[in-house]
């Protein structure tokens, strides 16, 4: 409830402002306090009346008030989420009330795009997550404390990285090439979140630009899902939109607050990987096995049998080390002058994870100031700024944990007998050297400014005029030591992004303030926004003969502009009808499809207001809703519907001394948005006043125009260009309970929450999967399949008399052969990455000061391919293996898990192949996930009330403290890093050398002053 | 007064909705130009045919040569390596591992070739002879785009009778669309139209050959005819090059071609930094660098060094760690930081020209023996190795053929050479497999397969 109170708080401000104090004279002045039944908590902005007038008043921010009533007269006390409560006027001259917490949230009210809204007046599907539920759970960056609380809302973790986002899709996945992510809107700008724009992958993880949001200045966050919920955004709110509302200020007192979590980290597994003794024998039963005889001959790194053995390097404990985690926050709340108040804040995160070498360090400050000069007008200005600085340790590959599972051999030194560092195995094989060799950061500065004004000139009309801008200067730099490069001379580099994103909108409301039942608003708005991201990327070269080499990127610059309207009905508190449209114009459209026009309707029938269910003690609330609307994704890269030519600009690219020009892209004059049609069918519904609540909604998005970055034929002499070609489906159920299982002193909470998912890919315009791509992690895009298919040749069984490895072809015969594409490869669809359900379930426990709250996450239906496998446990090579492979064929007769050991391609089926991508490395990603647990005790305010302080909590909270799964490799919940947007799409559930989650326990301290 | 408000919204809407250029970002990058603004006069026709021929290097410049070699029996493959060279040296190319490099390059020359053809007569400033030389020129592009993607793309002229086997696809216009292969016949055919409109409408002369002349288009000529099996007009046209005096064959040996020889090449230019034949750098063998392709050592054994005293032997190759387990033979005739690629040349022609002699219907031994003699004097330094007057035509034709071999040796004649053999009815093994060998024809990239247009048959 209070976390209402605080969003509120602007709106209250106003309507105070609005409706003054209607005094009448010769009466008795009553002056009082309104506070919160259970936390004692003043309460601002209560509205307090005298029955039967229009004399009334609203608390002001210290919960006071002051009315003047006749004796005998009653008060009506009433706030949002509280229970009205009436209290007769006899003698007294002060009044203290503490107001009780309704248990029906009928009159929650939930932020939507451009406004808010009561959430029992909604009609389209929106979750919301306050702040308590996001600020105790430890997570490198916001997003992830999604997972498990938000219906339909999927959240893949990425790795045990530090500031590693997560894969966010609402509702499934509706796009192929272009980014899946939902928009994100923090305060009302649409914040940058282009991840492959930035530079996409460095050092082991994706970038992530929502990490340099601090989660503690997080108010709530609301994600919105159906048509008519995003179809304010019009083209680009068709993957959702996730808003994010960050705390303001509140109150002229002066209030204080202190917080601080320190966090200790390790991964939620660890790998087994072979030692030295282990991998030698590995790799002479491949030598024997290949009918050689002797000592093996030919080991990787250039090592002898004999050198080989005097080392035992545990490449995983050199890379890894207890993670700490340390934030601290700081936020004052004070009045400044007469109207106004301001909230301004800092804090300071240094969040090291239990990779050497990888620490985020962040400084965040912000400031936000609200004026109030007349009732009529309110302005608030809101300033954030973030200094993020990560560490990065090597690609998975070569460096980091990854090298530790990959090419860094037990049988390799960490250093040569003169004390340098062993790089026989290549600089892969040694991460100590790449760590201590090679650094490499991203660091970021990041400020989002946003200026707000409201004008009300009557009751029922308002302004709101918002212009923000979100600036963003992201670098990628390192060095890299001369040691590990051929030409033995140190190399640096530097890329620079910059990101310009600025918008404003105007917003009108109006109340047509209908009478007999009618309520009719009606909103009409413009937006306009525009970003521009600049590049250089420059490095230095010791081995130049000119050092420094800088290459200016392609100016990416981009514009909407926008008009919007939205109507909201009821009827007699009960029937409601919701109209939005909206038309978007983008710099990013082919000039035949300038426009797009986005219209959504909303139907919804409050079932418990009608007379034959009124005052019914079973079924206290029954809200049934429907909505269908038309929503569109607009992430394609800019200027690509452009037919350009490109011009020599120096004498290397001249041809013969002579310039040359020539065409680079081909024109798609019909380029537009993706479009989803979206239905929406659910219902809401309260048992016993409120104790069991429960929500439901089916979904059914058909996406069509979806893009895909067609390879034209080659013979065109074209490369590729974005179209809008393929179709695909996403239909899903979502089913949430909230029970208050045990009420009273011990009290017990229930949220559960439940999504179904089935994605297809119903047309891809007659393209080839081979045309779509995929490559790199074997998902592939397949009319009539999931999004992320994996498409691997299938693998049957071991042949217990030879240890070969036995696959099915086409049609399903076994063979010995393996022969991946082409027209008679036996690769096919065998797995998907998409989950057929996920969902949370938390339980609350409250007695006295203390409360404990665990929250499970689940997921079903999944398969992990763990790429890396194929390598782990494939032929011997200058691979480390998991120790899995202990269960393999040896002799004839065995019935094994894992083929023979092998050097030779050909005896698992391919000779020269070396990986195969067969589904011997699919696996099962079922799992159930101990996500968070967090024990909280509230100091009682007695103990504390001496030192100045108003309140104080201590917590302790577990991250990932156990996982229930039978994939056997590091993380069932895994998301690697991805080449591009596409892979993002199709690749969720793919694992690469990718680092596990962290397991992290957190001890926390609150003090408010 | 709440009017003024809906009408002010409004007004400021429309201002916007006004405003289309708003929405018109075009992309701002250095060198990069709209292309409704990019061809409009005669400069910027030229400019466009000079891209086309920029491009030549993309597959002329190495990679059409070395996936040939690969193909064929001069070369070995260095362990370990791991990209589609692999694929290519062991003859299963796939829709994944496969030389795309050549067959995008090449078709990306066709379409600025197509694009000179189409706004020739569109822009300003073109006069006549222009507008004639800049279309032959394009033709002459066109022409050998075409004939490097169909001898690697398709079984070679003569492997179906009528030559109605699978071909390429024949692009003579820009237009973006799904086709079928056209057959080989038919593949020829454009090839050869081509190549005759250009060699008429060429100048003699064009900047020191880095441009297309009619002597270039005849020595195409002569390598389209001889891979044809037209001995006769292959004759012919090698005859005109090899007696135009245009061009003066070197009486020293040098490993790298003269400049006299060369009829239409590749340059580049260590001053500005434009460098050229990359693609060779896999022979490369100076300083650090490891070839990747290196001589068989049977062919290095039995056939470079089956005569004594012959220059090319150590002007051409390189021994390394000579003895040891390790040994490998290197070429250093590619030995180049900034080379010259020779596109067309006097000594390939001469060599095609005695063949063809030998071959045609009315053999002309005289011209084939002075050809074999001439290049047999200049490898060896003297006369000792010639071929005598009274030779008969079979060790002529067998002269000629090893000359060819070991004159052009790494330059991707010997694949082509041999398929030609083999398809005119020799028994013809390229390094243990029959001439027809499905795996000797390249796979197209699998993105280019459709309804319309089937990929190659693969090697089981």
């Amino acid at each position: 409830m209070r976390i209402i109170r605080k969003n509120l708080n602007v709106l209250i401000l106003i309507l105070s402002l609005l409706l003054g104090n209607f005094a009448m004279a010769q009466q008795s002045v009553l002056t009082g306090k309104v506070t919160d039944s259970s936390s004692g908590e003043s309460l601002p902005g209560v509205s307090i009346v005298v029955k039967g007038t229009t004399n009334g008043t609203i608390s002001d921010f210290n919960g006071e008030f002051t009315i003047n009533a006749q004796r005998g007269a009653s008060l009506l006390f009433s706030f949002v989420g509280y229970i009205t409560q009436e209290v007769k006027i006899d003698t007294q001259s002060t009044l203290n009330i503490s107001l009780k917490a309704s248990t029906e949230q009928i009159d929650e009210v939930v932020i939507v795009g451009y406004g808010i809204q009561k959430k029992r007046e909604i009609t389209g599907s929106i979750a919301k997550i306050d702040s308590k539920d996001i600020g105790d759970k430890l997570s490198s960056s916001f997003e992830s404390v999604l997972a498990g609380q938000a219906p339909g809302v999927s959240v893949t973790s990425g790795s045990g990285m530090a500031g590693a986002g997560a894969v966010v899709r609402v509702r499934g996945v509706a796009s192929i090439n272009s980014a899946g992510d939902p928009l994100y809107v923090v305060d009302g700008i649409p914040i940058t979140n282009d991840i492959f724009g930035l530079g996409g992958r460095t050092g082991g993880m994706n970038i992530n630009p929502l990490s340099s949001i601090n989660t503690n200045d997080i108010e709530s966050i609301e994600v919105l899902k159906d048509a008519s919920a995003t179809g304010i955004y019009g083209s680009r709110g068709a993957n959702g939109v996730v808003i994010i509302t960050t705390k303001k200020a509140k109150g002229k007192e002066l209030k204080l607050e202190f917080s601080t979590k320190q966090s200790f980290s390790g991964p939620t597994k660890k790998v087994n990987m072979t030692n030295s003794a282990e991998w030698l024998q590995l790799y002479q039963e491949a030598w024997e096995n290949d009918g050689n005889t002797g000592i093996p001959q030919k080991l990787p790194g250039g090592m002898t049998w004999t050198d080989a053995q005097k080392y035992d390097t545990d490449w995983w404990d050199e890379v890894t080390r207890t993670g700490y985690k340390q934030e601290y926050n700081l936020d004052a709340n004070f009045g400044v002058a007469k109207n106004l108040i301001a909230r301004l804040g800092g804090s300071f995160t240094n969040n090291q994870s239990y990779l050497v070498n990888n620490d985020l360090e962040r400084g965040n400050g912000n400031l936000n100031l609200i004026y109030s000069p007349s009732k009529k007008l309110n302005l608030a200005v809101t300033s954030t700024l973030a200094k993020t600085s990560t560490s990065l340790p090597g690609n998975p590959w070569d460096g980091g944990l990854g090298a530790a599972m990959g090419y860094a051999l037990p049988i390799y030194p960490v250093y040569n007998a003169d004390g340098t560092f062993f790089k026989g195995g290549g600089n892969s094989a040694n991460p100590v050297m790449v760590n201590e060799l090679r650094k490499e950061s991203n660091d970021e500065l990041r400020t989002i400014n946003s200026f707000i004004l409201n004008y009300l000139p009557t009751s029922k009309l308002s302004f709101s005029f918002t212009g923000a801008l979100d600036f963003m200067d992201f670098q990628n730099l390192g060095t890299e030591q001369g040691y590990m490069r051929s030409s033995g001379k140190d190399y640096r580099w530097k890329n620079d992004r910059k990101v310009y994103n600025w918008n404003y909108n105007v917003v009108a409301n109006y109340n047509f303030g209908l009478q007999n039942g009618h309520d009719l608003k009606a909103m009409l708005g413009h937006e306009l926004q525009e970003s521009l991201t600049t590049g250089v990327n420059t490095n230095w070269d010791e081995s130049r003969e000119v050092k420094e080499s800088s290459t200016k990127l392609r100016d990416e610059h981009w514009r909407f502009l926008s008009f919007f309207g939205r109507l909201n009905y009821m009827y007699k508190d009960r029937y409601i009808a919701q109209a939005t449209l909206r038309s978007d114009g983008s710099s990013r459209f082919g000039k035949n499809n300038k426009y797009g026009y986005f219209p959504t309707l909303a139907l919804g029938w409050i079932v418990s207001e009608e007379d034959f269910l009124k005052g019914n003690n079973l079924l206290s609330f029954l809200k049934l809703k429907a909505s269908y609307g038309i929503t569109g994704n607009s992430n394609i890269p800019n200027y690509e519907h452009v037919g350009t030519y490109k011009l020599s600009t120096t004498p290397e690219q001249q041809y013969n001394g002579l310039p040359i020009r020539y065409p680079e892209k081909f024109e798609n004059p019909d380029l537009k948005w993706e479009t989803t049609k979206s239905l929406d069918l659910g219902f809401e519904a309260r048992f016993f006043e409120g104790r069991i609540g429960t929500e439901f909604a089916y979904f059914l998005k058909n996406s069509d125009d979806i893009f895909i970055n067609v390879a034209i034929s080659t013979s065109s002499g074209y490369g590729s260009q974005w179209q809008n070609i393929a179709s695909i489906v996403n239909e899903g159920i979502e089913f949430s309970l909230t029970t208050k299982n045990l009420t009273g002193k011990f009290q017990w909470d229930t949220q559960f929450n439940i999504s179904t998912l089935r994605n297809e890919v119903t047309d891809v315009g007659g393209l080839t999967t081979e045309e779509i791509g995929g490559g790199t992690n074997d998902t592939r895009i397949l009319k009539g399949y999931p999004v992320g298919t994996n498409r691997l040749v299938r693998f049957s069984r071991i042949d217990p008399a030879d240890g070969r490895p036995i696959y099915l072809d086409k049609q399903g015969n076994e063979t010995k052969t393996y022969k991946f594409e082409g027209g008679e490869g036996f690769a096919v669809p065998a797995g998907k990455v998409i989950p057929d359900f996920t969902g949370g379930l938390t339980n609350t426990f409250r007695y006295k000061g203390f409360e404990l709250s665990t929250l499970f996450t689940f997921s079903k239906g999944a398969q992990i391919y763990d790429s890396s496998s194929k390598r782990q446990m494939g032929l011997a090579s200058n691979w480390n293996f998991r120790t899995d492979i202990f269960d393999r064929w040896r002799q004839p007769g065995d019935i094994a898990k894992y083929p023979r050991m092998s050097l030779e391609g050909i005896n698992y089926g391919k000779d020269g192949e070396q990986w195969f991508n067969s589904t011997m490395w699919l696996f099962n990603g079922d799992y159930i996930r101990l996500k968070n647990v967090v024990l909280t005790y509230n100091i009682p305010n007695k103990m504390v009330a001496g030192a100045g302080i108003s309140a104080m909590r201590v917590f302790v909270a577990g991250t990932n403290l156990l996982t229930f799964t039978k994939y056997p490799g590091a993380d069932p919940e895994v998301a690697r890093d991805h080449d591009d947007a596409r892979d993002r799409n199709m690749s969720a559930n793919v694992s690469f050398l990718t680092p596990p989650q962290e397991r992290v326990v957190t001890v926390g301290l609150n003090i408010s002053f | 007064m709440k009017k003024r408000y809906l009408i002010l919204t409004f007004l400021i809407g429309m201002f916007f909705s006004s405003c289309e250029s708003l929405l018109e970002i075009n992309p701002v990058a250095e060198g990069v130009i709209l292309k409704t603004d990019a061809i409009q006069t005669k400069d910027d026709v030229q400019q466009l045919l000079n891209a086309a021929y920029d491009v030549v290097n993309g597959f002329y410049g190495g990679r059409f040569q070395r996936t040939s070699e690969l193909l064929a029996d001069n070369v070995v493959l260095r362990d370990g390596i791991t990209d589609e060279m692999v694929n290519i040296y062991k003859r299963y190319t796939t829709g994944y591992f496969t030389d795309n490099e050549t067959y995008e390059q090449a078709y990306i020359c066709i379409l600025r070739s197509n694009l000179v053809l189409e706004n020739i007569g569109l822009v300003s400033g073109m006069t006549d002879s222009d507008a004639k030389r800049m279309a032959a020129e394009a033709k002459f592009l066109r022409a050998i785009s075409h004939f490097a993607v169909v001898r690697l793309f398709a079984q070679p002229y003569g492997f179906t009778a009528n030559n109605d086997h699978p071909g390429i696809i024949i692009k003579t216009n820009s237009k973006v669309e799904l086709l079928p292969r056209n057959t080989v016949a038919e593949v020829y055919q454009q090839i050869l139209k081509d190549l005759t409109e250009a060699e008429t409408d060429l100048p003699a002369t064009n900047s020191g050959f880095a441009y297309a002349t009619n002597w270039a288009a005849k020595a195409a000529l002569a390598q389209v005819y001889f891979q044809m099996h037209d001995y006769e007009k292959a004759y012919t046209k090698s005859s005109e090059v090899v007696n135009s005096n245009v061009f003066t064959f070197a009486p020293g040996l040098s490993s790298t071609p003269p400049e006299s020889e060369l009829i239409f090449k590749l340059v580049s230019n260590e001053t500005s930094g434009k460098r050229v034949g990359g693609d060779f750098g896999v022979y490369r063998s100076d300083g650090t660098n490891i070839p990747n392709i290196r001589v068989a050592p049977d062919v290095y054994k039995n056939v470079i060094k089956a005569s004594a005293g012959d220059l090319r032997i150590d002007l051409f190759y390189k021994v390394f760690n000579p003895g040891a387990e390790n040994e490998y033979i290197a070429f250093s005739k590619f030995n180049s930081e900034f080379p010259i690629v020779p596109i067309y040349r006097l000594t390939e022609q001469k060599l095609l020209r005695a063949e063809a002699a030998l071959l045609k219907s009315s053999p002309d031994l005289t011209t084939a023996i002075k050809d074999v003699n001439d290049i047999r004097t200049r490898a060896f330094g003297n006369t000792s190795k010639n071929l005598l007057a009274t030779a008969t035509a079979d060790v002529v034709l067998s002269a000629a053929r090893t000359e060819r071999r070991l004159e052009l040796m790494g330059e991707g004649y010997q694949l082509h050479d041999l398929k030609r053999r083999g398809s005119a009815g020799e028994n013809i093994l390229i390094r243990g497999v029959d001439w027809d060998y499905v795996g000797l024809v390249i796979q197209f990239s699998a993105s280019e397969a459709n309804e319309l247009f089937k990929a190659n048959p693969e090697p089981n």
